[in-house]
């Protein structure tokens, strides 16, 4: 009995090694959400008689710097303070000699805006300037017909090099060049790709910039006789609102696709007729862009939401006879935004287009801040419409807009036959 | 003394003497040196009885008084005994009073030294009392005047060496001398032992050109009151008669060789605890130095009648060194006794078959040889938790009371493997590559013999007891902790029979002095403690688990005295409680459910079959599945899941040792076979890669080039990062979604295994990895160069982190390593420094140029460090006024290491002191 006894207590031993509840393996702790820090990658020019300024406006008061960086090292740096709600403007002048470069604005707050403005005799771009960089970016709405310069500028100011593929599409179809394999940036450099010489004659470029080792933030920049747009390659997207001036230059929204299959989008449109869905519709075919042609739709600054089946982008390119104006779009609506370097030219004329997606009446302030000007300003935009506020004379260095609903923000600028168009930089909720 | 001794009726007759016909025989003189203590009259009663005819006289040597009875004549030196015989003797007959010459031995003599033109013959000389033993049947030497007899210890005479022959020398209990030669020679040498006083008479004689010869057909029974063996004045005799008998050409090389063949000697005697052989030396030596003066005069006196060069004696002798040869002989074995307790080896190969488990010891020896090929051609590899020994010196130190520098520095005593790791570099005269090699071969032999030893103890003798030692090396539980490269984990189940097995002394064992055996336990449980901390409990609950089962054999005072093997781990175990407590630190291993149930298998069987092999299986199945339940439940810390771990292998162990322990067809019993069997073929299978079941890989090497690149200020620190836990080598922590640890640029060595309690220079080093992790950083290089981080490496993971570097401002990506994201801190600042001047590491503190500045050193701040501290956020700083930042622990966490090593030095005393037998 004591035998069996024992076999029976050694089995319940072993029983309960094997099938003892196991215990939780020792785990590492949760990811932490992302904070990315709060700076911002801005191209600049100086030289070939143009001129760079960046604008930082900022809700928080605090230092901050700009690093000029190019060559794989920093070729400058200016601090600066900011004060809640305040502005400063750094000539790149100042910190970097002559050349195409990049900048590195480092804020006191995600609450911030950095714009890049660029200005010649006869030519004005402006860009908020990009904070994240991402892993792929679209780029579209450039040419390179004659009298037109199609360029890539491709910035890295991190520790690490870079590399980066393009797929470029044209209206040919998938343009092929070893060039477009893989384009090295250094650490702290920037490089540039012109396709105004690799592929001369294309009437619609798009881009398809992806990282395969480190990161870059991407513009595009394309001169059209004296006048120069600027605008950002931006991570595509299903969603977007773009803004468009009114008037009778002729403009043109491009969306482009990152998908290689098809791709179909939808448009609604917001104007003085509200909301008009289903505007538009189509298909993008393996990596191409559709183009939707503003000139005939409506005098008024309209507006229009996107979407697509997979992700896109669309840029909104205003094309007069005599100047070039190029933006991205905007991901979401938002209740603050920052416009940085709006009426920031002297003797230009400046005009905020505020669209409103909501269906309550949007009542937005606008201030502005900065250089030898100000502003104080308020909006009201009804639902599904589309409100201009014109700038009075003076020059700040950007706008501060704040709204009781979500809206989306862009501007515009006409200085003479140059032509600047940029959407604002979308803030957090407080 | 033997039947043959008092058989005196029916003598066998020897040939008698060849002299031409009519010729008288030779006459001969006897001369008997009295041996004090030894019974003359008997000795002259068997003189009396000898058969030869032509004994002139008789006469008795002594310094003492005694009695004889006429015609026996009294003389108080050979010499004069020698000197005063007349020149009709023909030979003189020199025999001791403790010798029982046979009737014939003289006729015997006399017949074959004539016979073969000799002027030396020596009798075949028998152990008195014993059925013939051979005490000497004539001997070589070596060159340095050690005899050999060439006879085994107890080696019988069955007349197998009964040839008349030439030998390099006699024993002087009995030897037939001419009396010209005698005379000629001056005798025996008076201040010799008789060992050496035949060695020296019959070189002498030899170099006269005269033949020495040993004649078996005389027979002596000897009985050994003469000298004591292997006194140190027969090895001093030695030196005299070979300074007396060489020529200065071949004393110049003889006399410095015999010296380091001393030495040699002394040291290896000493290594078996023997230090009288160097006391004999010694004393020799010394003694010749006093009779230097009498060597140089018999010296002279000798050379004049000196025949023949050196060679003659060479021809006699065995190349080499006899003394060496023993000294080889020993080792090998003490070697051989750790497998053979049973001496089949030694008692012959024709009988190690019939030894129970020698095939069983050697089969395990030849597997566990196999499992640790590697070992040989690339040495231990650096990886998971095992890592190179730091220099002994500052190992020692360490352990003593040192700086504990794992990861940022902490203020907890190092684990106490350092004192192990350090005392075995300096036996290896200061070279920790080779004694951590040797350590881990050590490891495979200690756990076979171990548990072959213990289970002998436990009165086992099956071959299963020395195989069941690969379950020890990689069974259930310490195929998991080698697998992990617990160094630690695979020593301490070595060391874990051996500790058990001290203190399971059965209590009819009485032939150990309980010095020897309290020094024994501690021997083995201060290092068990050393490796495994908490392992130096199981001895005691072994005893108590083995008395609860009805065994016998477990001394509960030695199972108290096992606890003081404590001493070595207390400070540890005090300053970082977590090791025992924290469940996050556990490595997070678990027994896998087959092993349990093969085990149940075999002690289920065994529940069936008798009660010896019971009660061991029942013992060793209750340690494995309890270890194992332990393990499972994830209680506690890794110490915890370290001992469990190792228990459920010694305890498995056991089962399949009592499983093997005996072969028949019962059914039971071929279960319970079959069940161990399986179990082997398990364990063989973890130890097939040739490393004992420790991880492949060199993590020093792969990060190599943090001091290959490293500049002025030094290789500084690595933070290694990975999702993937076993990825980074040591004790981890765990990160945001990460986990993570420091380690020394110039290559983690033991002491850094196990980081300590987080200290807030760990907190701060989270919190940053923490900001870093958000993306917040945009230089993270600059947040780490505090921490004296000089590289960020990246182990493939994780994603997330690997993308927020790629966008930050100063850590630059390097391609060093194919398999990790690499980033250089060019921000870092060095471990310790001041402003003008980087401080380098000397011994466990710091040390630099002296100046009136404050060095900064990027650790831990703690209590102890000097000279004039102060904190400097989670770091300090120091006075570089001395040069120099030291560490000294002050209290119980330096009292308790200087008492373990007191300990482990008392317990070699006590070895040593109980060896000595009354």
């Amino acid at each position: 009995v004591k035998r069996y006894l024992s076999v029976v207590l050694l089995g319940a031993m072993a029983a309960l090694a094997v099938w003892f509840p196991e215990a939780a393996e020792p785990s590492a702790g949760p990811i932490p959400g992302t904070n990315p820090p709060p700076v911002a990658i801005c191209p600049a020019i100086e030289g070939q008689g143009r001129s760079t300024v960046i604008d930082v406006l900022s809700h928080v008061s605090g230092p901050g710097r700009l690093t000029a960086f190019a060559s794989g090292g920093s070729t400058g740096q200016i601090r600066f303070e900011l004060t809640s709600k305040g502005s400063v403007r750094v000539p790149v002048i100042d910190v970097s000699a002559i050349g195409v470069v990049g900048g590195l604005a480092e804020v006191p707050d995600p609450a911030a805006g950095v714009g890049s403005l660029i200005t010649g005799t006869d030519s004005v771009a402006a860009e908020a300037c990009p904070s994240t960089p991402s892993r792929e970016y679209v780029i579209a709405g450039g040419s390179t017909l004659s009298g037109e310069g199609l360029e890539i500028h491709m910035m890295n100011p991190y520790a690490g090099d870079a590399a980066v593929t393009l797929t470029v599409v044209s209206e040919s179809g998938i343009e092929a060049n070893q060039v477009f394999d893989n384009v090295v940036v250094p650490s702290r450099s920037s490089a540039v790709v012109d396709l105004g010489v690799l592929l001369p004659g294309r009437r619609v470029i798009s881009v398809l910039v992806e990282a395969t080792a480190g990161s870059v933030i991407a513009v595009g920049r394309l001169d059209q006789g004296s006048d120069s747009a600027l605008w950002n390659a931006v991570e595509p997207a299903q969603e977007w609102y773009v803004v468009a001036p009114g008037g009778s230059h002729p403009r043109e929204i491009v969306i482009a696709s990152a998908s290689p299959g098809e791709v179909n989008y939808e448009v609604d449109m917001y104007g003085p007729d509200g909301l008009v869905e289903g505007y538009a519709d189509g298909v993008i075919e393996n990596r191409g862009t559709a183009r939707i042609n503003l000139r005939n739709v409506s005098k008024d600054p309209v507006a229009f939401r996107i979407f697509g089946s997979g992700p896109i982008a669309p840029f909104l390119r205003f094309d007069p006879d005599s100047g070039i104006a190029m933006t991205g779009g905007a991901r979401v609506p938002a209740s603050r935004w920052i416009l940085p370097g709006a009426a920031g030219v002297r003797n230009a004329g400046t005009r905020v287009l505020i669209a409103n997606p909501g269906n309550g009446e949007a009542t937005v302030d606008i201030e502005g801040t900065g250089g030898s000007g100000e502003v104080d300003g308020q909006l009201v935009v009804p639902p599904g419409g589309v409100g201009v506020y014109v700038l009075p004379e003076g020059v700040v260095h950007g706008l501060f807009v704040e709204s009781d609903l979500p809206v989306v923000s862009m501007w515009f600028m006409q200085s003479g036959d140059s032509y600047a168009i940029s959407t604002g930089v979308p803030l957090a909720d407080e | 003394m033997s039947s043959r001794m008092t058989d005196v009726a029916t003598p066998q007759l020897a040939e008698e003497p060849t002299v031409e016909a009519g010729a008288p025989l030779p006459r001969v003189k006897v001369i008997v040196t009295h041996i004090p203590g030894s019974d003359l009259d008997a000795a002259l009663a068997t003189i009396e009885r000898q058969v030869y005819g032509a004994v002139t006289s008789v006469e008795v040597v002594s310094v003492e008084p005694v009695s004889v009875k006429a015609p026996v004549l009294l003389r108080e030196s050979l010499d004069d005994s020698i000197v005063a015989t007349a020149h009709e003797v023909d030979y003189l007959w020199l025999v001791h009073s403790d010798a029982r010459p046979r009737p014939d031995a003289l006729n015997a003599l006399v017949a074959e030294v004539e016979r073969n033109d000799a002027a030396l013959g020596g009798s075949k000389v028998l152990v008195a009392g014993s059925k013939d033993e051979l005490e000497s049947i004539g001997s070589a030497t070596d060159v340095f005047g050690e005899p050999y007899s060439g006879l085994d210890e107890g080696e019988i005479d069955l007349q197998q060496y009964d040839v008349v022959r030439e030998v390099a020398f006699v024993s002087s209990v009995s030897m037939l001398v001419r009396r010209d030669l005698a005379q000629g020679l001056g005798g025996l040498d008076t201040v010799l032992e008789p060992g050496a006083a035949g060695l020296d008479f019959s070189q002498r004689v030899r170099l006269t050109g005269g033949r020495v010869i040993i004649v078996p057909s005389s027979e002596v029974y000897h009985q050994g009151r003469c000298s004591e063996p292997e006194g140190w004045r027969e090895l001093a005799g030695r030196y005299r008669a070979m300074l007396k008998a060489y020529r200065l050409v071949t004393l110049v090389w003889v006399v410095p060789f015999g010296l380091l063949l001393a030495v040699i000697d002394s040291l290896a005697n000493l290594l078996f605890l023997r230090w009288r052989p160097a006391g004999r030396y010694l004393l020799a030596i010394l003694w010749n130095l006093g009779k230097l003066p009498s060597t140089i005069g018999a010296r002279r006196r000798f050379r004049r009648v000196r025949s023949v060069g050196d060679e003659e004696l060479f021809r006699f002798q065995a190349r080499g060194s006899i003394r060496m040869r023993e000294v080889g002989t020993d080792i090998s074995d003490t070697l051989l006794f750790m497998f053979d307790e049973d001496h089949a080896l030694v008692r012959g190969t024709q009988r190690v078959w019939a030894s129970p488990g020698i095939w069983g010891a050697i089969l395990a020896a030849v597997i566990a040889l196999f499992s640790a090929r590697a070992f040989f051609f690339g040495g231990v590899p650096n990886a998971g938790y095992s890592f190179p020994f730091e220099e002994a010196s500052t190992s020692l130190a360490r352990f003593l009371g040192g700086w504990n520098e794992a990861g940022l520095g902490t203020a907890t005593p190092v684990h106490p493997s350092s004192g192990l790791t350090g005392l075995a570099s300096t036996l290896t005269f200061g070279h920790p590559g080779a004694a951590r090699t040797l350590l881990t071969l050590a490891f495979s032999v200690l756990a076979i013999t171990g548990m072959g030893r213990l289970m002998g103890r436990l009165g086992f003798r099956g071959p299963g007891r020395y195989m069941s030692g690969l379950i020890l090396l990689s069974g259930p539980g310490t195929t998991l902790l080698t697998g992990r490269g617990s160094w630690l984990g695979l020593g301490a189940a070595a060391f874990l029979p051996w500790a058990v097995r001290a203190v399971f002394v059965h209590i009819s064992k009485t032939d150990t002095s309980p010095w020897s055996l309290g020094g024994w336990t501690l021997l083995w449980c201060l290092p068990l403690a050393a490796l495994s901390p908490l392992a130096a409990l199981v001895p005691a609950v072994a005893v108590l688990l083995w008395w609860s089962v009805g065994g016998s054999r477990g001394r509960f005072w030695l199972a108290g005295l096992s606890l003081l093997g404590l001493l070595a781990a207390l400070p540890f175990l005090i300053g970082d409680p977590g090791w025992v407590t924290d469940g996050t630190r556990r490595l997070g291993l678990s027994v896998p459910g087959y092993w349990p149930l093969v085990a149940l298998a075999a002690v289920a069987a065994l529940m069936f079959v008798e009660g010896r092999l019971r009660r061991l299986a029942t013992a060793g199945a209750v340690l494995a599945f309890g270890a194992m339940i332990l393990v499972n439940s994830g209680i506690g810390g890794p110490g915890v899941e370290e001992l469990g771990l190792i228990v459920a292998s010694f305890g498995t162990a056991i089962v399949v040792s009592a499983a093997l322990d005996m072969f028949s067809r019962t059914p039971m019993r071929v279960i319970a076979a079959v069940s161990a069997a399986a179990m082997l073929v398990l364990s063989i299978g973890a130890l097939a890669d040739g490393r004992l079941g420790l991880p492949s890989g060199d993590e020093n090497a792969r990060y190599a080039f943090a001091s290959t690149l490293a500049g002025e200020d030094g290789p500084g620190r690595l933070l290694l990062v990975s999702d993937t836990r076993q990825a980074i080598p040591g004790e981890v922590r765990a990160g945001p979604g990460l986990w993570y640890r420091v380690v020394d640029g110039a290559g983690m060595t033991s002491d850094e295994v196990w980081l300590g309690p987080p200290a807030a220079g760990d907190e701060a080093l989270g919190a940053a990895l923490e900001r870093i992790a958000t993306g917040a950083e945009l230089r993270p290089g600059e947040l780490l160069a505090g921490f004296s981080i000089d590289w960020v490496v990246v182990i493939d993971g994780p994603e997330y982190l690997n993308a927020i570097l790629q966008s930050q401002l100063d850590l630059l990506p390097t391609p060093l390593d194919p398999t990790s994201s690499v980033y250089d801190n060019p921000m870092s600042v060095p471990l310790a420094a001041g402003e003008t001047a980087v401080w380098d590491r000397a011994g466990t503190g710091f040390a630099g140029p002296a100046s009136a500045e404050r060095v900064r050193i990027s650790m831990n701040g703690a209590t102890g460090w000097s000279p004039a501290p102060e904190a400097d956020d989670w770091a300090f700083t120091v006075s570089a006024e001395a040069g120099e930042a030291t560490f000294r622990w002050t209290g119980i966490n330096r009292i308790l290491p200087l008492a373990a090593a007191v300990t482990f030095i008392a317990a070699l005393i006590a070895i040593v002191v109980g060896r000595v037998r009354p």
